[in-house]
């Protein structure tokens, strides 16, 4: 299992879970809140290699948030 | 050998999360990227980690120059908002709009400016033109482009012979009687 961290202060939950949404076809996804992060834990990664994989759904939480400006 | 990663701190007193975000959707084909505050939330972190076959050497400069793009850019674009919405309110309100151009038009009356005046002048008869043009049939043909050459012109057999084209132009003192001479009997 991988988790993927998201400040609080820069991302907003909305973005991430919509991310998630767009990638729940090639890992299983957990998304929770702690104090100033979100953290989403990622297991069962349908693509190889995985930390390719955790980089492109960080890069496309950017991107979400990106458009939402 | 090339770099993998690179690690660029901002101030957030001069970059808000915003800019620092639409840099980095600029990058998002050359690196993964990474975004988070330090630890005493008084800068903000970007890790740019090259993709396969990238390399992050001169990277950094690249996007403090696209950071410092979109920090100005924010900066302007906050800077005029009130007055964009405004536009818009106008824009997107008719009877505000309308209002607005009942306004200009006493101004325009009362104020008696000749430049403006006449500028209403002309724009009303452009105006009045573009309408009668409007109201024509398509069939209309004010122009007479229409019209064959030979009703215009007459049938090429009715038209005067060159000399006597330059004897009628020479009665009419449109050219020099002697030069038609000349000519004729060269």
């Amino acid at each position: 299992m991988s988790t993927v961290e998201f400040d609080k202060k820069i991302f907003r939950l909305k973005a991430v879970k919509s991310a998630v949404k767009d990638y729940k076809d090639f890992a299983d996804f957990d998304v929770t809140e702690k104090k100033d992060r979100i953290v989403v834990k990622v297991e069962n990664v349908d693509y190889e290699p995985e930390d390719v994989f955790l980089g492109e759904f960080g890069n496309y939480v950017i991107h979400k948030m990106s458009v939402r400006q | 050998m090339s770099k993998l990663f690179t690690e660029i701190s901002f101030d957030t007193k001069l970059f808000s999360a915003d800019a620092l975000l639409g840099a980095c959707h600029k990058f998002l084909a050359k690196c993964f990227v990474k975004l988070e505050h330090s630890g005493d939330g008084k800068r903000i972190l970007v890790r740019l980690t090259a993709r396969e076959g990238v390399s992050v050497d001169g990277i950094e400069e690249e996007f403090r120059a696209e950071a410092l793009n979109y920090a100005v850019k924010q900066k302007i674009s906050k800077g005029s908002a009130k007055i964009r919405d405004q536009i818009f309110h106008i824009v997107f309100n008719p009877e505000r709009l309308n209002a607005l151009g009942g306004q200009l038009q006493t101004e325009l009356e009362t104020k008696v400016d000749p430049d403006s005046v006449k500028l209403s002048a002309r724009l009303e008869k452009l105006l009045e033109e573009i309408e009668s043009e409007e109201s024509l049939d398509y069939e209309d043909d004010p122009l007479g482009i229409a019209v064959p050459w030979e009703e215009k012109h007459g049938m090429p057999g009715d038209l005067l012979h060159p000399v006597d084209q330059l004897k009628r132009q020479a009665e009419s003192n449109l050219i020099n009687i002697e030069t038609v001479k000349e000519i004729v009997d060269c």
